[in-house]
C-alpha cells in the first residue's frame, strides 16, 4: 500500500470574485503530522472542507487513501476522522447518545465510545445534555466523535479552541500517538508553539495560496530566523 | 437505511425531549389556543349560507393550494436536505450516502404533511359536516402525503441548484413535474376534502397509476439529489449564511434611533425572531387566542346588539366597539409581557452595554421602543377584525383605528417603562406589569380623555424612576 494517504493536487475553489483557494497542492504520509497556518481567511478552512467532501473543488484532484473523493466519497470518507472549526451538535442528545449517533454513522466500534468518553474527559458529562455543555466540552465531545473508528487519516480544524491546558498537553500526546500508529494527521491552528511542536511538515497559507511548505526547522532555516520564535516564521511568509 | 434511521432517531429524540421541556406549551397552550381555533372556525362554518362548488373549481382551489404548499416550504425542506448549521451538517463528513439525508429529509415532510391532512379531515368535518374517517379516506390521504412531500423535496433541491446554475433545462423539467404533480395532490386532497368528488369514478387502475407515479417522482428526486448534492451543499450553506445576515428591520431604524438604542433593539429583535424562549410562543400564541376570541365574539350572538342609529359620540361606548378596544388591551399586554422575560435573559450579559458607556436612560428607551414595535401590529389587526366583520358602522371606522393605535401606544409605552421595575422576577414582574397594563388600558378603552391626561404625567415619572433602575441593574448586573 502506497504511504501517501491524504492527496490534493492543484485544488482551486472561487466563490464568486474571491479565489479562496488558488491550485494548492499537499500530500500527506503515513506517519506524518501535517499542519496548516494562515490568517482568517487565508483558506485553510475550505481546503479542509474540500477534503472531508463537504465543499466541491471547481478543479484539481483529492485523494484519501489512494481513492478519489469525487468519485467514491462516500467510501472515502470510512477513512476520515473530522473535527470541524464550527461544530453544531444535537443540543438535546447527551454527550453519549451523540458519539453513539457518530459511531453508528461510522460503522464504527461502538465499545470504544467509554474509552473516548474516558480519555476527553467527559464520562462524568457522558448523561448530560449537550445543551449544558460548555465551549471546551463540546471542542473535547467534536475530538472524541473524530477519533471513533480509528480513521488512518484524521482532520482536525483548529483542535484547541476551547481547552484547558492540561487537555491541550493530552492532545498532543494523542496527536503523536496517533502518527506513530501510522496515521496521518491534518491539523489547522493558530496556536504556533503547539503547531511547531507536533508538526512533521507544515504549509503555510496566504490568501488562498500555499506560499511555503516544509518542516518547521527548513521554514526556519528558508526564513533565516533560526533562533526566533516560530510565530515571527509564520509572519515571514504571511505577514 | 439504516443510517437514515440512525438520523431519524436522532432527530424524534431531540424532538420528545423539547417536547419534554415545553410540556406547558402543547399539553395545555396548544390544545387551547387550537380547540378555540376550531369551535370558532365551526360556529362560523355553521353561519355561513350553503356553498356549493363545481367540481372544476374544487379541483383548482386544490391543485393550487397544494402548488402553494410546495412554494412555502422550499426554504424549510432545503434546509431539510443540506442542513446549513444543523447538527447533521457534521454528517456530510461522515461516510453517509446522499440518499441517507434525503430518506432523513422526506421523513421529515411526510410528518409535517401529515399534519396539513389532518387539518384537512378537521376542515372537512368542519365544513362539510362529515367527521368520520372511513377506509376509503386512508387512499388518497396517504397519496396526497407521499405527493406533497416528494413535491416539496424536489421543488427545493431545484430551487437551490437553480440558484448557483441557473440551468433553465433541468428548471423547465422540475417545474412540468411540479405542476403535475401538483395537480395530482390537488386532485387527492379534493378527494380527501369530498370524497363524493370523484370517488366513485375511481377504479383500481387509477391507484395504481398513482403510486407508479409517486415511485418515478421518488426516483427523480433521488437521482438529483445524488447527481447535485456535492455541489449544491456549498451554496446552500452560503445562502443560509447570507440569509442570517440581513436584517431590514435594523437599518431601517438605525437611520431614526441613536445609534445605541438602534443596536439594542436590533438585538432584542432578532433573539425574538429566532425564539430565545418558549415565553416568545406562548405570548404569541395567547395574542392569537385574543383576536380569535375577539372574531367568535363579534360573529356570534354573545354580544347584545346594536341600536341603529347610533349618535356618533356614542359610538364608542357600543358593546362591540368595547369588545374590539379590550381584545385590543388584552394582546397588546400578553405581547408586551416578554419584556419582562428578555430583561431577565440578557441580564447575565449586561456588561457589554456597562463596557459600552450606554446609560440607563439608553437601555430604558430601547425598551420602550421594542415594546412598541413588537407590539404594533396588535391594534391594525384587531381593527382589521372588527371592521371586516362588519361589527363597526362605517362612520366610526376612522375614529376606531385612532383609539385602537392609542390604546398601543398608552399600554405599550407603559409596559416598556416598567420593564426594569424587577427584572430578577420575570414571573412576577410579568403579573405586575400585566395588571397595570391592563388598568391603564381598561380605563384608555372606556375613556380614551382619561389616556390623555395619565399618559404625560406618568410617563415622565416612569422614565425617570426607569433609568435609574435601568443603570442599577447594568451595573450591579442583578447581584
Amino acid at each position: 500500500m502506497s504511504d501517501t494517504l491524504v492527496a490534493i493536487e492543484g485544488a482551486n475553489k472561487r466563490y464568486g470574485e474571491i479565489l479562496a483557494v488558488d491550485n494548492v497542492s499537499v500530500s500527506i504520509s503515513r506517519s506524518e503530522v501535517y499542519s496548516l497556518v494562515g490568517a482568517n481567511g487565508a483558506g485553510k478552512s475550505t481546503l479542509i472542507r474540500m477534503l472531508v467532501g463537504i465543499t466541491e473543488p471547481d478543479a484539481g484532484r483529492l485523494s484519501i487513501c489512494g481513492e478519489a473523493l469525487s468519485s467514491r466519497a462516500p467510501l472515502t470518507r470510512r477513512h476520515l476522522g473530522y473535527l470541524p472549526e464550527e461544530l453544531v451538535l444535537y443540543e438535546r442528545l447527551t454527550g453519549k447518545e451523540y458519539l453513539e449517533l457518530v459511531s453508528g454513522l461510522k460503522e464504527a466500534d461502538p465499545a470504544k465510545i467509554p474509552e473516548e468518553l474516558r480519555f476527553f474527559e467527559l464520562l462524568p458529562a457522558q448523561d448530560k445534555l449537550v445543551g449544558g455543555y460548555s465551549l471546551g466540552m463540546r471542542k473535547k465531545l467534536g475530538l472524541a466523535a473524530a477519533m471513533l473508528g480509528s480513521p488512518e487519516v484524521l482532520v482536525l480544524d483548529e483542535p484547541l479552541n476551547g481547552l484547558d491546558v492540561e487537555m491541550m498537553r493530552k492532545l498532543r500526546h494523542r496527536i503523536e500517538d496517533e502518527r506513530n500508529n501510522g496515521k496521518a494527521l491534518l491539523v489547522a491552528s493558530h496556536v504556533m508553539s503547539f503547531v511547531e511542536r507536533i508538526s512533521n511538515r507544515v504549509g503555510i497559507m496566504r490568501r488562498g495560496k500555499l506560499v511555503a511548505e516544509g518542516t518547521p526547522s527548513e521554514l526556519r532555516s528558508t526564513a533565516g530566523l533560526n533562533n526566533a520564535q516560530f510565530e515571527d516564521v509564520f509572519f515571514h511568509f504571511a505577514g | 437505511m439504516t443510517k437514515s434511521l440512525l438520523l431519524i432517531g436522532a432527530s424524534v429524540r431531540s424532538l420528545l425531549r423539547w417536547a419534554r421541556q415545553h410540556l406547558y406549551a402543547w399539553l395545555i397552550l396548544a390544545p387551547v389556543v387550537l380547540g378555540i381555533s376550531y369551535f370558532t372556525v365551526i360556529r362560523l362554518a355553521d353561519d355561513l349560507p350553503d356553498w356549493q362548488v363545481s367540481t372544476p373549481l374544487a379541483l383548482t382551489l386544490a391543485t393550487l393550494f397544494n402548488l402553494s404548499l410546495v412554494g412555502l416550504s422550499l426554504s424549510r425542506a432545503s434546509a431539510e436536505i443540506y442542513h446549513p448549521r444543523r447538527p447533521e451538517s457534521y454528517v456530510d463528513a461522515l461516510p453517509v450516502s446522499a440518499s441517507a439525508h434525503l430518506h432523513s429529509a422526506l421523513a421529515t415532510r411526510v410528518a409535517r404533511t401529515a399534519v396539513v391532512a389532518a387539518a384537512a379531515l378537521l376542515a372537512r368535518a368542519a365544513f362539510l359536516d362529515n367527521a368520520v374517517v372511513n377506509a376509503t379516506d386512508v387512499p388518497p390521504l396517504l397519496l396526497f402525503i407521499a405527493v406533497t412531500s416528494l413535491s416539496e423535496a424536489l421543488g427545493a433541491l431545484n430551487w437551490i441548484h437553480w440558484g448557483h446554475t441557473r440551468n433553465s433545462r433541468a428548471a423547465f423539467g422540475a417545474l412540468l413535474l411540479l405542476v403535475l404533480n401538483g395537480v395530482l395532490g390537488g386532485l387527492l386532497l379534493a378527494m380527501v376534502l369530498n370524497p363524493s368528488i370523484l370517488n366513485s369514478r375511481f377504479g383500481f387502475w387509477p391507484w395504481v397509476f398513482c403510486l407508479i407515479w409517486i415511485l418515478v417522482v421518488f426516483s427523480v428526486v433521488r437521482l438529483l439529489n445524488i447527481r447535485w448534492r456535492s455541489s449544491d451543499l456549498e451554496y446552500a450553506r452560503r445562502l443560509q449564511l447570507a440569509t442570517r445576515s440581513t436584517f431590514r428591520i435594523e437599518r431601517a431604524l438605525e437611520r431614526r434611533l441613536p445609534p445605541v438604542v438602534a443596536a439594542q433593539f436590533a438585538r432584542d429583535m432578532r433573539l425574538t425572531l429566532r425564539a430565545f424562549s418558549s415565553a416568545v410562543y406562548v405570548v404569541f400564541a395567547i395574542a392569537a387566542l385574543c383576536t380569535v376570541a375577539l372574531l367568535a365574539a363579534l360573529t356570534t350572538d354573545w354580544l347584545p346588539p346594536v341600536l341603529q342609529p347610533t349618535p356618533w359620540l356614542d359610538a364608542t361606548w357600543l358593546p362591540h366597539t368595547i369588545a374590539i378596544k379590550i381584545a385590543c388591551v388584552l394582546a397588546l399586554v400578553s405581547l408586551a409581557s416578554l419584556l419582562p422575560v428578555l430583561i431577565a435573559y440578557e441580564l447575565p450579559h449586561m456588561w457589554l452595554e456597562r463596557a459600552a458607556g450606554t446609560t440607563g436612560l439608553d437601555l430604558l428607551r430601547a425598551k420602550i421602543c421594542y415594546a412598541r414595535f413588537l407590539t404594533f401590529p396588535v391594534p391594525l389587526i384587531i381593527w382589521a377584525v372588527g371592521t371586516l366583520t362588519g361589527s363597526v358602522q362605517v362612520f366610526y371606522v376612522l375614529p376606531l383605528l385612532a383609539e385602537c393605535l392609542w390604546l398601543w401606544w398608552l399600554v405599550s409605552s407603559l409596559m416598556g417603562a416598567l420593564s426594569f421595575e424587577m427584572p430578577t422576577r420575570p414571573d412576577l414582574a410579568i403579573i405586575v406589569n400585566g395588571t397595570l397594563g391592563l388598568a391603564l388600558g381598561f380605563v384608555g378603552a372606556m375613556l380614551w380623555p382619561v389616556g390623555l391626561i395619565v399618559y404625560p404625567q406618568a410617563m415622565h415619572s416612569l422614565t425617570a424612576r426607569g433609568r435609574q433602575r435601568a443603570r442599577y441593574y447594568m451595573i450591579t448586573e442583578a447581584e
